[in-house]
């Protein structure tokens, strides 16, 4: 992961608020999850460590 | 760095394959001196977003006149990328960012204990510094 892989997700993540859709990070390791935090990434993409959590989230937006 | 057990390596960046085999160097090094795994990554974060930033700044088109130059010692890791022309600024703090680029030279100051921004002549010089557990 590095800071071009970081703008392509930052990217992805605003392209797809434009089509009114919610894009998530879910199933990270530590360290990754670490260099999201650096980079503010929580401040606008919600972050999950777990995949569950994730389709958790999901679950309950739909419902 | 005058530990008489400085080991100092050194490779020329000529191409983007280049940056991969600086990375492995790192990755080598960091394994041998037992950093932690999660110091290895951001060694190699660094050193790569250290050397994308040269390449990408670097006046020389056609033969880029980059080197990597390495000081490692049981305790610290020295990392020094010279390159020839194309000035730039390190950023003081990182801040949140949606363009799509913009992040590499801040994520360096955060995950790196230290770094310097060196200008010599006609060839600048950025020093970065990690201490084993830093």
């Amino acid at each position: 992961l590095n800071s071009a892989a970081l703008g392509v997700i930052a990217d992805a993540c605003l392209s797809s608020k434009r089509n009114n859709k919610e894009l998530v990070i879910a199933g990270i390791e530590p360290t990754v999850e670490e260099i999201f935090n650096i980079v503010y990434f929580p401040t606008f993409i919600k972050i999950f460590v777990e995949t569950e959590a994730a389709h958790g989230y999901f679950q309950g937006v739909k419902e | 760095m005058n530990n008489l057990q400085d080991r100092r390596q050194a490779l020329h960046i000529s191409n983007k394959e280049d940056i991969i085999t600086a990375m492995e160097l790192t990755k080598e090094m960091a394994e041998t001196e037992k950093f932690s795994a999660t110091d290895s990554i951001f060694l190699q974060l660094a050193t790569e977003e250290a050397c994308v930033n040269a390449y990408e700044h670097s006046n020389v088109q056609q033969d880029k006149e980059i080197e990597v130059i390495w000081l490692v010692t049981s305790m610290e890791m020295e990392i020094s990328v010279c390159q020839k022309g194309g000035v730039f600024e390190m950023p003081s703090y990182m801040e949140p960012n949606l363009e799509p680029r913009g992040r590499g030279l801040a994520l360096i100051r955060i995950i790196m204990d230290e770094v310097r921004l060196i200008t010599s002549g006609a060839y600048i010089i950025l020093k970065m510094y990690k201490k084993k557990g830093g």
